[in-house]
């Protein structure tokens, strides 16, 4: 939607500690940059184990820099997910979906359907999910012990009211939206029914996932279904809202990690579509005659024509800036 | 509309006896002793400055996480086994969610429906002897709320003036301990709940994973009472005691609730399902919050923190650091050392078993070690502000002052102030008494002369004793350990007394 390079690495690759939470099981850092190799580069530095964040990965971290300079995608096999296309998508989006795929295969990637029948549910789960979690890590924000303040107009000034009071002028109308859905969602006797039943959709949706990554190396699908609205035009349509994260939702919700490239204009605003890899919980696939683990940033680099205008960045990427990486490496720690 | 009767006058305990049957449910809060907070790495320290054990983990401040401490699971491990309890292979945390000042985040990170430990049993001793078997639903991992001070009002949030918070034991590692509903107590419920308690309390020290300091909160009891009437199955309505920090408090709690409970339901009232605050003063309970049980906490899986896996290799381990249990350890030294129900009891109540199984071990006669630790290292203890252990009293120093009084170099008076020098510093024992010349005055010539001129100058008391008050002659030994400074061998002068006087001893 913005003509950029948007990363979301897999769940715990990148510390939260610092953080400010949202959704706990959801929340990932990931880079936004005006290449793949800058978010790479950007990604490497900030990847790698926290002790301070019990979730954060203790794996190795990946050349990711390497991966993103790799261009030869012959034999890969990409997988286009069959729920992520089709009905509500606009026909620009799918036009230049199409056209990525069409650069891939030309490229030498084989081009596989594959079949994610959860992915269906994954909004619901997300929408069940995330407010749960967030009406939890919003509590603090009470005004008793720092941050906003505000006291009831008129009437003593208990706890409770002063509380009240600071939450209902501090926050905006989407945060208490999702603090009274989510709220609902963990009370008692509702419990299973929503979140219960959200977090079983979430198992699902893995499944998915990796059914498909044995029969694909990456998956691709359009990053959103629309290009970007105008600022404001949907506030009054919140599930409108909520309906352009379809496509990104389900590797939220499964940690699998993934990237967002420009992919040209679609009714005068940017499109873009979106790779996505099997986390790093699962063996790295190798493609052929390849030692490097595919990672999503060895598939964004299709030589994709640019069409995103001057707001995008150049095509291909300018080379890496070398004393940057070196910079990176002595402050990182 | 009619009101339903919730207040009446108590019934007699033996009344409320002859009507009801109690049910009893305890809920033990047991303070970790860890170096550090349960999820932070903020020192767990009691009595220090308000909010300087603080980080911005245990404040809740935006963008922290929790890090679960290993020791804090040993520790719940340990407590679970020496419970008879199951381990479960893998356990969670939750928040239990509302909102209250003393917890910052605005949740309590807790366990809810996967505790770590589960399905155990305790066997209790009473008074007399008896055994009763106490069953342990679970015991599970929490994290301790912060201390709010009410100013003003009656000394609760509601109607305080203002209320200050104290965060630094917000996040102490706390184990709580849950009962199933305990059935079949009848009149010894109350004794039952303290002796529960107690052996609660000697355990976790004897695991040494707690203070058990009860005055400072380290083991916190809430007791669930209710009543059925006699012979019934179904379980009345309970009431929840909260806070009950000593264990003469327990038994005196129970009790009271039995009675307030009785006094409702024989007036044909109800009770209410509530938590009640625990008055040490008047020794009664006073209405809390009603709490039910639908009380909403939307408790949910703690996503911050991974599940604890405990493998089989872990808790065979720490099984094998388990200390004997508590109860089988007093029966046992009971029998070894022969000492009188009383005697064992107070040696009990001043947490002495340790030095005194340490100095039998070493070689003293358990009579000995019982009354050097029970009485003059007590009393210097005592006197200096200090726990007798802290004096660093060894063993060896017990054998060796009484191996100077079996000799009949030293009496007890001596030997009392030899200990007292050897803590100052001076030597060992023998030392002491060589140096200072302290060595009983045991030859015949200066003891018969001090003997001679008490006995001149109390004539009187020689007349009685000469009459066969053989007692009085106590009153000469007095005279004659002034004359001898003390040194002499009371036993020497008693018989110097009767062999003056022709009698036979």
């Amino acid at each position: 939607m913005t003509g950029t390079v948007g990363t979301k690495p897999t769940y715990g690759s990148v510390s939260r500690y610092g953080a400010i939470a949202m959704a706990s099981s959801l929340d990932q850092i990931g880079p936004v940059a005006r290449t793949t190799e800058d978010a790479a580069l950007l990604h490497a530095l900030i990847a790698g184990h926290d002790p301070k964040d019990s979730t954060s990965l203790t794996d190795e971290v990946p050349d990711f820099a390497q991966a993103a300079r790799r261009v030869d995608v012959t034999g890969l096999k990409v997988g286009v997910i069959r729920q992520l296309q089709g009905e509500g998508y606009q026909q620009g989006v799918l036009a230049r979906f199409q056209e990525a795929l069409d650069a891939l295969r030309e490229a030498g990637a084989e081009i596989v359907e594959v079949d994610c029948p959860s992915f269906e549910h994954a909004l619901s789960a997300y929408y069940l999910i995330m407010p749960s979690e967030a009406s939890s890590n919003l509590a603090r924000y009470d005004g008793v012990r720092y941050g906003h303040r505000v006291l009831p107009e008129d009437g003593p000034l208990t706890i409770e009211r002063v509380m009240g009071a600071t939450r209902a002028a501090g926050f905006g109308d989407e945060v208490k939206r999702r603090i009274v859905l989510g709220t609902y969602a963990l009370s008692a006797g509702y419990y299973d029914a929503y979140y219960g039943s959200a977090q079983k959709v979430r198992t699902l949706i893995q499944q998915d996932f990796e059914a498909a990554f044995e029969q694909a190396d990456v998956l691709i699908s359009p990053t959103s279904p629309t290009v970007a609205f105008r600022l404001g035009e949907k506030l009054d349509d919140p599930l409108a809202m909520y309906l352009n994260d379809v496509a990104t939702i389900p590797a939220n919700l499964a940690g699998v990690p993934g990237i967002s490239v420009p992919g040209g204009l679609a009714d005068d605003a940017p499109a873009a579509s979106c790779r996505w890899a099997s986390s790093s919980s699962r063996p790295p696939v190798r493609t052929p005659g390849s030692t490097t683990p595919v990672r999503p940033w060895s598939v964004c680099s299709p030589p994709t024509p640019n069409r995103c205008g001057p707001r995008s960045p150049s095509w291909p990427p300018s080379p890496p800036s070398r004393p940057r990486l070196q910079e990176s490496e002595d402050t990182y720690d | 509309m009619t009101e339903t009767l919730t207040e009446a006058s108590p019934l007699s305990y033996e009344e409320a006896m002859a009507r009801f049957d109690p049910v009893l449910g305890l809920e033990v809060h047991v303070e970790l002793n860890t170096k550090t907070k349960m999820f932070s790495s903020a020192p767990n320290a009691f009595g220090d400055e308000p909010n300087t054990n603080v980080n911005p983990v245990c404040l809740g401040l935006p963008g922290t996480l929790p890090v679960v401490n290993r020791q804090a699971v040993e520790d719940a491990i340990k407590l679970g086994l020496a419970l008879n309890c199951r381990i479960a292979e893998t356990c969670r945390f939750a928040r239990k969610q509302y909102f209250y000042p003393d917890t910052p985040k605005n949740w309590q990170t807790s366990q809810y429906d996967e505790p770590i430990a589960f399905d155990g049993h305790l066997d209790v001793e009473l008074d007399d002897g008896e055994i009763f078997r106490v069953e342990i639903e679970r015991a599970h991992m929490e994290e301790d709320a912060g201390k709010l001070t009410h100013a003003g009002g009656s000394g609760r949030i509601q109607g305080a003036d203002y209320s200050l918070v104290d965060y630094n034991r917000s996040g102490v590692p706390l184990i709580e301990i849950v009962t199933k509903p305990i059935v079949g107590a009848g009149e010894r419920a109350p004794e039952i709940a303290r002796a529960y308690v107690s052996a609660i309390r000697d355990i976790v020290k004897a695991l040494d994973i707690s203070d058990a300091r009860m005055e400072r909160g380290n083991v916190r009891c809430d007791a669930n009472v209710s009543l059925m009437p006699k012979g019934a199955s179904e379980f009345g309505t309970r009431s929840e005691t909260k806070n009950v920090n000593s264990l003469r408090a327990v038994e005196h709690a129970v009790t009271y609730e039995i009675r307030r409970h009785a006094g409702v339901l024989s007036a044909g009232g109800s009770i209410v399902q509530e938590t009640r605050h625990w008055k040490e003063d008047t020794r009664t309970t006073s209405s809390g919050r009603p709490k039910s049980d639908a009380d909403d906490y939307r408790y949910f899986p703690e996503p911050d923190l991974l599940p604890i896996v405990t493998t089989e290799e872990w808790i065979e381990k720490l099984r094998a650091e388990l200390p004997e249990p508590p109860a089988e350890r007093r029966r046992r030294l009971r029998e070894a050392w022969g000492y009188a129900d009383a005697e064992f009891r107070d040696v009990v109540a001043a947490g002495l078993l340790s030095e005194i199984e340490e100095t039998v071990d070493s070689g003293a006669t358990p009579a000995v070690a019982r009354k050097w630790w029970m009485g003059e290292i007590s009393r210097l203890a005592n006197a200096r502000d200090l726990e007798p252990a802290a004096l660093g009293v060894t063993p060896a120093t017990i054998i060796e002052l009484a191996g100077l009084i079996d000799a009949g170099k030293i009496n007890d008076k001596i030997a009392r102030q030899v200990l007292e020098h050897h803590l100052d510093g001076e030597g060992s024992p023998e030392e002491i008494v060589s140096a200072r010349g302290l060595e009983v005055v045991s030859d015949d010539g200066a003891l018969t002369a001090a003997v001679e001129k008490a006995m001149a100058e109390n004539p009187d008391v020689v007349e009685k004793v000469a009459g066969g008050k053989l007692k009085a002659i106590g009153a000469l030994i007095g005279p004659v350990m002034k004359e001898t400074r003390g040194q002499a061998d009371a036993g020497k002068v008693r018989e110097i007394v009767l062999a003056k006087l022709g009698i036979e001893g």
